[in-house]
Formats: C-alpha cells, structure tokens, sequence
C-alpha cells in the first residue's frame, strides 16, 4: 500500500469518530437524563376550591 | 548494507517524512479523541442536562407544594362548610330525599302530583370517582301557572342540586281560564357521587 492511501484511510478514521463523537454529544444534549421520577407527580396541580360557590349554596334553603 | 543506505535514504526523503508525519497526526489525534475527549465531553454535557431537567423538576414540585399549600389554606377556611357539599351531591343515591324534597315543594304549592317515576339506580356500576352521576325523575302534575312557576323556583333553589331537562306545559281540557290546571310535565334530574 502507497502511503497516500494510509493517509486517506487515517483521515477516514479521524472524520469517522469527530462525527461520531458530535453525534454522541447531540444524543446525550436532546436526552431526558433523569427518569426515575414518577411522572405522575411532575402533573401541574389544577384544582380550586372556590369560596363564591360555597356561599351560594350556603344560601341555598 | 545497500539495503540499509536504501532504507535510509527512503525515509529521509521530504515527501516521505511529511506523509508519515500526517499518517501519525490524524492516527494519534483519532485515538485521543476517542479514549480522551469523548468520554469528558459526554460526562459535561450530560451533567449539563441532568441539571437543566433537574431545575425543570424543582420549578414543577415548587408551584405545585405552593399549589397544595394554597388549597389547604382555602380548605381550612372552609373546613366548617364542607357539609354542604355532601348535601348538594351526596354520596349516595339517597332517593328518598330528592323525592321527598319535590314532594314537600309541591304540597307547599297545593300541586298535584299525578305521575311520578325515578329512573334504575345502578349501585353495581363502577364510574369514574370525578363522574357525577345522574338520577333521573319523570313527574307529571296539574297545576296552575302561577303555582307551577314557583314550584320550578323552589326546587332549584334547594340545596340538594337538581336541573330541570325538559319541561312541557299543556292546557288541561276542563280548565276555565287559559292558566288554571296546565298540564304539567318535568323531566328532574339529581346528581350524586
């Protein structure tokens, strides 16, 4: 082998694992890390009490 | 010894150095980048995106611990008035009362009660613990206009919650005046839980 092609096949390598490597970090960027937490617990709480309701049924007969 | 003079003045040729010194480059910066700079990188961007999801979560369970304390405060204020709930939708079915309820509203109004069904109750049925459920009440009367009006004020005026589905007046046959003794027919219905 000619040493030109060894140094196309290292440059391949080379490119080969920064790709690599930038599609490694972009997973790791895009990927929710934490999952053990119940996701039931992480649903924003929506109840209300409402004290005008009360008084109109406590005028109620 | 020709062989070794050949080597030699192989490898000291410019072209010769320059390719191994490239060949050398790329294949040393590939092995750095793998076992040396992939492995840092990856740990600081995923500790990057733990902390961001971890502030995310913190930012949810802190509105919703306001959330609950808000709620418990508004519970504690209207702590002593909690039985109206279980009054205006109770628990159970309690047909007895809604029945009850219409009868004494009626005979309040001297309206006479000629018909008077409920609707199956299915205590078996599971429904979701949120659904209200519906009791039905087919009532028919002869009343006057007048009666009639109140009668429909004061049933929705009682505590335990009823609406009124469908409602139809007609004229009764032996009737004088166009408002005494309409025929009256009303579609009640009762919630519970």
């Amino acid at each position: 082998m000619k040493q030109k092609e060894f140094l196309i096949i290292s440059i391949t390598i080379f490119l080969t694992i920064i790709a690599w490597l930038i599609a490694d970090i972009y997973h790791i960027a895009t990927t929710e890390q934490i999952k053990l937490i119940n996701p039931k617990v992480l649903k924003p709480v929506n109840i209300n009490i409402e004290a005008e309701t009360l008084k109109l049924l406590e005028e109620k007969k | 010894m020709d062989r070794q003079l050949l080597i030699k003045k192989f490898l000291t040729r410019k072209e010769v150095k320059d390719y191994t010194y490239a060949i050398l480059f790329f294949v040393i910066s590939s092995f750095f980048t793998l076992f040396a700079i992939k492995p840092a990188l990856s740990i600081a961007f995923s500790l990057r995106r733990q902390a961001f999801d971890l502030e995310r979560i913190n930012a949810i369970y802190e509105k919703n611990i306001l959330k609950l304390v808000d709620i418990q405060f508004k519970i504690e204020n209207i702590r002593d008035k909690t039985y109206l709930l279980e009054q205006t939708v109770p628990k159970k079915p309690e047909t007895k009362t809604l029945v009850d309820n219409i009868k004494q509203v009626a005979s309040a109004e001297g309206i006479l009660i000629n018909n008077l069904s409920l609707s199956s109750v299915d205590l078996k049925k599971e429904v979701e613990e949120t659904k209200l459920r519906l009791l039905l009440i087919n009532m028919e009367t002869t009343a006057e206009f007048a009666a009639a009006h109140s009668f429909i004020e004061k049933i929705t005026q009682q505590k335990r919650i009823k609406t009124i589905k469908n409602l139809k007046i007609l004229k009764g046959e032996n009737s004088s005046t166009d408002s005494a003794h309409l025929k009256i027919m009303m579609e009640i219905e009762g919630y519970y839980l």
